[in-house]
């Protein structure tokens, strides 16, 4: 009677360690997920914001900011987009630099123009499709546009444009 | 003997329950209250400023004077291409922002005035479209040539 008694308690402490430890990797699977998640959605936020910083940084760029005797002004020239667009196209230092996005300005005043601008066409243009690496498959898209000051070096005139970043994941 | 059996299953729901509960803290901890990050405003702040910049960049009157050196002849009270330079600036103002704002924004307030402290007070140039009252507005430019400050609000269709 003794022993199976025993028995029934030894059992019953097997049921408990199992359920127990059943519990305790269920435990330690939520907590790695969750984990995991956050970091997944702290890199994905600060991907983000550095997207979104891009409508203030992208158009600092010395490849197409504009100056004035060395004098560096809050403008892009239009003519060093038309040089980036060229620089750009398969170059691997832009595309591991900024990856999986697609950077156009478009021209608002003095006129909107939806000509894409290409050397045959730098007179009469108002589209500067600056970069441009669309991944096949990609999650989603987020889109930020912002107005840009545009220089026109053979007039000596200023414009308002339009950045259109687009970014893929 | 049978008290001590109880006493260890009433000990076994309780670690049950004690895991339950640090489960739904964790739930809570990374799921509920995640933060959550609204930087929108901050863009809209960033477009108003680059629209502002770009503005005032833009040269009128036969492509001789820029806006931002008309804004302080208009401040001066002065002419400009043979009119009242703050009724002239006024005009091309309106024509060089309703081609310019950025999608999703109908109202505007642009507004120049004397800088103090922390706004731009006792305007002396004040183009409006709406009334855009709860917008975001562009961080104040300050001329410091012509002592005089900008600020540009703009608001969303749906919000006013």
């Amino acid at each position: 009677m003794k022993s199976k008694k025993g028995q029934m308690q030894m059992q019953e402490t097997i049921l408990v360690v199992f359920i127990f430890l059943i519990l305790m990797i269920f435990g330690f699977v939520l907590f790695f997920k969750f984990t995991e998640q956050g970091i997944l959605q702290e890199y994905l936020n600060n991907e983000k914001i550095r997207f979104e910083a891009m409508i203030t940084t992208f158009p600092l760029l010395p490849e197409l900011r504009c100056s004035f005797l060395s004098q560096e002004a809050s403008c892009v020239d239009s003519y060093k987009l038309l040089g980036f667009k060229y620089m750009a196209k398969d170059n691997n230092f832009y595309r591991n630099k900024l990856g999986a996005m697609n950077i156009t300005i478009y021209s608002l005043y003095p006129e909107r123009n939806s000509k894409v601008c290409e050397l045959a066409t730098i007179n009469d243009c108002g589209a500067w499709d600056l970069y441009n690496n669309i991944p096949k498959k990609y999650k989603s898209k987020y889109v930020v546009r912002s107005p840009i000051s545009l220089y026109y070096p053979d007039k000596d005139s200023f414009g308002v444009g339009e950045i259109v970043i687009e970014w893929y994941n | 003997m049978k008290t001590k059996k109880c006493q260890m299953e009433i000990m076994g729901l309780m670690v049950i329950v004690v895991l339950l509960v640090i489960g739904a803290l964790f739930y809570v901890k990374f799921v509920v209250l995640q933060p959550k990050t609204e930087g929108a405003s901050d863009i809209i702040g960033v477009q108003a400023y680059n629209l502002m910049n770009s503005i005032l960049n833009v040269k009128v009157c036969g492509n001789n004077v820029s806006i931002r050196n008309a804004i302080g002849v208009c401040k001066n009270n002065g002419d400009l291409c043979g009119e009242n330079a703050c009724n002239y600036i006024e005009k091309e103002l309106e024509g060089i922002i309703k081609v310019s704002m950025p999608k999703d924004y109908s109202e505007y307030g642009f507004i120049a005035g004397k800088p103090l402290q922390n706004s731009c007070e006792e305007a002396f140039l004040e183009v409006k479209e709406g009334d855009c009252k709860y917008g975001v507005a562009s961080p104040r430019y300050i001329n410091v040539e012509y002592d005089y400050c900008i600020v540009l609000k703009l608001c969303r269709k749906n919000i006013k």
